[in-house]
């Protein structure tokens, strides 16, 4: 019995298959055939003989779907959302099956974004120094140029009149500070129980030393944007006597109690003095380039050291911070200076000055003056790790690109099928960047878990607070950067996949569809030049720093322990007394007294000098240590000519000794011609000395620096008053008995004081510590680039083991042997690894030339560290392809010729 | 009818004409087209549709599933200003063709 409904349904069944036709349509066909098989019923037709006329007029289904095709216009992308779910599933049935070379994959790029993030981290901390002020674009720092016939001097210190006459002199100038640091310098700060009487000397009950203690400006806390957690910021710094301390130094002193009010001591250079805390400010965030923990009143100093203000241009040891008003324009500004500079005339015969105008957030990356407030970065280095970074994430992508290409073969199949089935090239390529965009994801997921683990320690690697917290909307760039790499490195792939002919690939021939593999040979060869580069670069690093750390820089210390001394009254003779006291234990050899030890700042510095009967246009300037008759002795640093200061001659008050560098700077023609010359300290008010002799250069600084002239003054001090250091020399083989003796007379030779020591060796390589760290960053990194980039080689070699499956059965039948196969197969990788070397050595010496420029003292970038790199590449590429071409040479060729 | 390009060609402006007189659902279309034609064009609906499913995307017909009396599901389709249009510069098209050929199979010696 013929039902309508029910063959008219099965008519529809058969238009809903066809992809071009949706339901509407079909419904309204449908509507259709309904008409035509009720006009059909009514001319007399049974419903059966209607139906089947009506359905034969309507067309065949597939035409229907055709007709609906040419409508819709061709080449439209279908995007069927119902099939994602089985991406997913091939996805999941890709990374279950092939463990290897999806592990591989994955741990090349995790490792490669991982890497690439944490540099983003450490650049962006780096480049974020000072952006916290709420006027960081309003607020500059003075330069102080003083250029000398012979010396161009810039300085980050002013003469403490500067801030004054600038505002006078420059309505644009809304606001300044001045800062003035007694770091470096013995700081003792104590606090007495029972706070609000008078300190007592002998008994404070909690003593520090501190070195980020500054007289500040009252004015710093309205510039800069250091917030106040209590205490008025328009007062804190208005009296005398008030202080501002950090929330953790409040701390440390007070514990839970509130510090507002409470008195501290401050034992300066200047003397003990009382400060009442008016001000508690929240810690100083990390990417500041100012750091302090404790802001004393300017006015204070202005009583403790008059010629602040007496001698407005005397002494260039101030910090100056300008706030300008938001409408004036800071080159504008700065060109005014030269005719102020003249009209104010500070210059003098033998100095030309000149003031240049430094905007806050350049001053963290790309200051270098004397006299900054910390060692700031550099944004070489910055932008080397940045191109670093981004290398790696490179390599990483190369990798996946290469790794995803050389598995086509096993995916020839599988895309024959989906196409035999229907499916569209562009079908296909949704699929296959699918699939990339979702490893990539995955990736990025297991390197932000990674990092999450690794940050504390590469925080410490860098030296820098890095946390991925503190990248904010950074992550949505980050996030986007990586969906694009991820999006442009499946692009190859898919366009390779897709573009497989059923016919051809499922006959097995997809190898012509490989052949134009110059593109994957290219980034291979681009991914170890990379490797190469950061290698030899790693060693070159390596090279400089053992250069400055073996060099010879003239002065011994060796097992050299050095104390503070206390600024207490009378620290002259207590220093005296400690070095008496301390050199009579018998776990000490010698000892000296100095106000400065080799790798620290000097003493002071001083214009103006010259021989006596030079003129006043040829003066000089020069470096001041004052120390005592046993410090060349100590130290090791030998006589040239002359003699050593001794205790016995009266006469050494105007006398001084000199270095070589400093003979040359005079002018004299050798060590014995300066012997006995008087000199000129223009600088100190042109006093005369006597330079009774001459020692040989050694390098009081790093090897960055260039050794300067420098004089040694007679103890005690003359000019100023700083801090005194003494060095004491360990003997016999334990440190730590030597120490607590030294801790037991230390005590009754400055009761109540901190001791505090350090080894003069560790100071003094110390100063390398960013190099160190510069030169570890890299080397991690170049490990990590070697590691991608020897995946990527491993998955590479696979495949082309794979691919020659069949020949190596027949040439293995036709006789060849193993160590000939694998010779065949290794062969071309190594010639890619050559070339990589070729391209990676000029760069490499260019790169590295430049950054040994930056030390006055240095290596050669040599050829050395170009072999080994490149021998390591090769013996790693060797190592890594070979593994997998022994073993292919190795299968029996009836197994292999059997392959496909 | 002969020529497919020529169907293809002619379907929009009897659409538009066919419309003109008022809103109409396929079958309907259909059945006219065969009338008008004295039962020299049979259209097919695989190949009505699709015309009618561009021209409603173009904006010249607009469309609506409706009841009809027969209590069935219809969709009725009907002329927008666009489609009006579209029929003026239609016509004007057909006729400069129509004058051409007429011209071209006129006797010899009428015309040029």
């Amino acid at each position: 019995m013929f039902d309508l409904e029910h063959a008219i349904k099965s008519w529809r069944r058969g238009l809903a298959k066809s992809p071009s036709l949706e339901d509407s349509y079909v419904a309204e066909l449908e509507a259709v055939l309904r008409d035509e098989v009720a006009a059909l019923v009514r001319g007399g037709m049974t419903e059966e003989e209607a139906f089947r006329q009506a359905s034969v007029g309507m067309g065949d289904v597939s035409a229907i779907g055709d007709e609906f095709k040419k409508v819709r216009g061709p080449g439209r992308t279908q995007f069927v959302p119902g099939l994602v779910w089985n991406y997913f599933k091939i996805v999941a049935r890709k990374l279950k099956r092939q463990k290897a070379h999806s592990l591989i994959t994955l741990i090349g790029l995790t490792t490669g974004m991982a890497a690439f993030i944490l540099i983003v981290l450490y650049c962006r901390f780096e480049r974020s120094y000072d952006d916290f002020h709420r006027n960081a674009d309003r607020i500059l720092r003075v330069q102080n140029d003083r250029i000398y016939s012979l010396r161009h001097d810039r300085s980050a210190g002013c003469p403490p009149g500067l801030g004054p006459a600038l505002k006078e002199e420059f309505p644009e100038i809304a606001e300044f500070a001045r800062l003035h640091s007694l770091g470096g310098a013995s700081n003792i700060v104590s606090r007495t129980a029972g706070s609000g009487g008078a300190s007592t000397i002998s008994d404070p009950t909690v003593a520090f030393y501190e070195s980020r203690v500054f007289f500040a400006d009252p004015a710093f806390l309205r510039i800069f944007s250091f917030p106040l957690i209590s205490g008025d910021k328009a007062t804190a710094l208005e009296e005398p006597e008030k202080a501002v301390l950090s929330e953790s130094l409040a701390r440390k002193y007070f514990n839970d109690e509130d510090p507002l009010g409470q008195t501290i001591t401050v034992t300066t250079r200047f003397g003990r003095h009382d400060y009442r805390v008016s001000g508690i400010c929240r810690d100083v965030p990390p990417n500041s380039h100012l750091k302090f923990d404790i802001l004393l009143s300017f006015r204070r100093l202005a009583v403790l050291w008059p010629s602040t203000e007496e001698q407005p241009w005397s002494s260039n040891a101030f910090l100056t911070y300008l706030l300008l008003s938001p409408s004036a324009d800071r080159s504008a500004l700065e060109e005014k200076f030269p005719p102020f500079v003249e009209k104010t005339s500070f210059g003098t015969s033998e100095l030309r000055r000149e003031f240049h105008l430094q905007p806050l957030r350049t001053i963290h990356l790309t200051s270098r003056l004397r006299f900054e407030a910390e060692a700031n970065g550099d944004l070489v280095t910055v932008r080397f790790l940045e191109i670093i970074g981004l290398f790696i994430l490179l390599v990483a992508w190369v990798n996946f690109i290469n790794l995803a290409t050389a598995r086509s073969l096993q995916r020839g199949k599988e895309v024959c099928v989906r196409k035999t089935l229907g499916a569209g090239r562009r079908q296909l390529t949704v699929q296959f960047l699918f699939e990339s965009v979702f490893l990539n994801i995955l990736a990025f997921l297991l390197a932000l878990g990674v990092i999450l683990c690794v940050h504390p320690l590469f925080s410490r690697l860098v030296g820098k607070p890095v946390s991925p917290a503190d990248l904010g909307n950074g992550w949505v760039w980050v996030g986007a950067a990586i969906l694009g790499g991820a999006v442009l490195s499946g692009v190859y792939p898919a366009f390779i996949l897709s573009s497989f002919r059923p016919v051809l690939a499922l006959r097995g021939q997809v190898h012509g569809v490989l052949k134009g593999t110059v593109l994957r040979k290219g980034l291979v060869v681009f991914q170890f030049a990379t490797a190469i580069l950061l290698i030899a670069s790693t060693l070159i690093v390596g090279k400089q720093l053992a250069y400055v750390q073996n060099q010879d820089i003239g002065v011994d210390l060796d097992r050299t322990l050095v104390l503070k001394i206390p600024q207490v009254s009378g620290a002259e003779q207590l220093a005296s007394a400690g070095r008496t006291q301390l050199s009579a234990l018998s776990s000490i050899g010698n000892a000296a007294v100095s106000t400065s030890v080799p790798g620290r700042e000097y003493s002071n510095a001083v214009s103006g000098i010259r021989r006596q009967s030079a003129a006043a246009e040829e003066a000089q300037q020069a470096f001041l240590i004052d120390v005592d008759d046993n410090y060349f002795r100590f130290f090791s640093i030998p006589l040239v000519c002359g003699r050593s200061f001794s205790r016995g001659y009266a006469a050494d008050k105007e006398a001084v000794i000199v270095n070589e560098e400093m003979v040359k700077t005079l002018g004299f023609e050798s060590a014995e011609k300066a012997l006995l010359q008087k000199v000129v300290l223009g600088g100190f008010g042109g006093d005369v000395v006597e330079v009774v002799g001459v020692v040989k250069n050694y390098h009081h600084k790093s090897l960055r620096e260039k050794i300067e002239p420098v004089i040694y003054m007679p103890l005690p001090q003359t000019y100023f008053r700083r801090g005194y250091f003494l060095s004491l020399r360990v003997e016999g083989q334990s440190i730590g008995p030597a120490i607590s003796s030294i801790a037991e007379k230390w005590k009754q030779i400055f009761p109540g004081q901190p001791l505090e020591y350090a080894f003069l060796d560790d100071e003094f390589n110390g100063q390398y510590d960013a190099d160190k760290r510069f030169g570890q960053v890299f080397g991690l990194s170049s490990l990590l680039a070697i590691l991608i980039a020897c995946l990527g080689l491993f998955g590479l070699a696979s495949f082309s083991a794979e691919r020659r499956t069949r020949e190596i059965g027949i040439r293995k039948v036709f006789g060849a042997s193993v160590p000939e196969i694998t010779r065949m197969l290794t062969g071309e990788f190594l010639r890619w690894v050559l070339l990589a070397n070729l391209i990676a050595w000029p760069v490499t010496w260019v790169i590295m030339s430049k950054w040994l420029q930056r030390f006055a003292y240095r290596t050669t970038a040599g050829l050395w560290p170009l072999g080994l790199a490149a021998l390591f590449a090769l013996i790693i590429a060797l190592a890594t392809v070979s593994y997998k071409a022994v073993r292919s040479a190795a299968t029996n060729p009836a197994d292999s010729i059997r392959h496909e | 009818m002969s020529s497919n390009t020529l169907v293809a060609a002619s379907a929009k402006p009897i659409i538009l004409s066919l419309l003109l007189t008022g809103e109409s659902y396929g079958y309907q279309i259909l059945l006219r087209v065969r009338r008008v034609s004295g039962g020299k064009m049979t259209w097919s609906s695989a190949m009505l549709y699709p015309v009618l499913r561009r021209m409603e995307k173009d904006g010249l017909v607009r469309s609506e599933w409706r009841l009809s009396e027969e209590n069935r599901m219809r969709r009725y389709y009907a002329l927008t200003a666009r489609g009006r249009k579209e029929l003026e510069a239609e016509k004007e098209r057909w006729r400069s063709i129509q004058d051409a050929l007429w011209k071209l199979w006129a006797p010899a010696g009428a015309g040029d």
